[in-house]
């Protein structure tokens, strides 16, 4: 069954470019199923690469499960100073 | 007309830094622990300069500025303590930037640092500062900041940025998260998207420089900070997003094991 979901990430490039919040509706069981499948489907125009995952706020693993409802922000370390 | 009512205690702050003084979660108590910090600042570019004007203002007793590089012209635009004179004669960046933060602030020491920070020269410079501020354009360097910042049991503060967006956390070893327990390795450099192909707003820089500088003045004024929280920010669209880091037990640099 699908899970309703909403995901925040970063564009650089394009008309949705900074942060950004889409809703998604996904099968994945985990972060990492789910960062995987975004990055196959190229629904979400992710153009970074994503090192972190946060969920409802807080940095998890990558093998953290993915729950209906939840908030999960794919996040790319800046570097430039 | 204003609003500020003269007191006893804001007077003896001086009318310098009596606007700081004047608020209440700083004090003239918090002022005076201000003015007796030294602050490191790693890296004069769009980050540093912004710390370093603010910090000299705010009237940190001792400043240190590291820098290899010297002005060039695509710093002009995000790089605010440089001017045309700097850039013609290929000035040094901490030079130029000490020499600007003298004419700011004459009653602070500001010392430059003209070198490229290494294990060789970090723990030094660690050493004799209160805080370190991370303006440095790359993760090496911020690891080496970080182990330094654990050994030393010091305080450092992230900072990064990129585009219209950029990021901020602060560290305290022992008391929160250190880099390494979110980066177990620095990201590497090639996969990450570099600002001379995707630009830096003048604007973003300031407002992470802004955040960092709080987080550092709360530190030194207070004592506390907004430990391992790292602030991502998005100026364009006008948010900011927060997420907790949790300290790694099993941290190669703070971890428990250490």
């Amino acid at each position: 069954m699908k899970k309703k979901i909403k995901v925040k990430y970063f564009a650089l490039v394009g008309e949705r470019r900074g942060v950004q919040t889409d809703d998604y509706e996904t099968e994945a069981a985990t972060a990492r199923q789910l960062l995987r499948e975004i990055e196959a489907s190229k629904v979400i125009p992710l153009t970074t690469n994503i090192s972190k995952a946060v969920i409802n706020g807080k940095y998890v693993e990558w093998d953290e499960p993915i729950k209906d409802g939840d908030l999960v922000t794919l996040l790319s370390p800046f570097s430039g100073g | 007309m204003t609003t500020d009512i003269p007191t006893p205690e804001n007077a003896a702050a001086g009318a310098r830094y009596a606007r700081h003084a004047r608020l209440s979660f700083i004090g003239q108590a918090g002022q005076e622990k201000i003015e007796k910090s030294s602050v490191l600042i790693i890296g004069c570019g769009s980050l540093g300069c912004a710390q370093a004007a603010f910090l000299a203002r705010a009237g940190v007793g001792r400043l240190t500025l590291a820098d290899r590089d010297t002005v060039q012209a695509p710093n002009m635009a995000t790089q605010l303590l440089y001017d045309e004179i700097d850039l013609l004669e290929r000035a040094p960046k901490a030079e130029a930037a000490v020499r600007r933060l003298r004419t700011i602030n004459s009653g602070i020491a500001i010392e430059p640092v003209v070198a490229d920070i290494s294990a060789a020269n970090i723990d030094p410079l660690v050493d004799k500062a209160d805080l370190i501020l991370d303006a440095t354009d790359n993760f090496e360097t911020r690891f080496l900041i970080n182990e330094a910042a654990v050994k030393a049991g010091k305080p450092w503060i992230y900072g990064g940025v990129l585009g219209t967006d950029g990021m901020a956390m602060a560290i305290l070893p022992g008391r929160g998260p250190c880099l390494r327990c979110l980066f177990a390795l620095p990201p590497p450099e090639s996969r990450l998207p570099p600002p001379d192909a995707f630009g830096v707003l003048s604007t973003a820089a300031v407002w992470v420089a802004a955040l960092q500088t709080t987080q550092a003045l709360k530190a030194l004024a207070c004592g506390g900070a907004d430990w391992g929280r790292m602030h991502t920010l998005d100026i364009w669209n006008g948010t900011v997003t927060t997420a907790e880091v949790p300290r790694d037990p099993a941290c190669p640099c703070c971890g428990d094991a250490k």
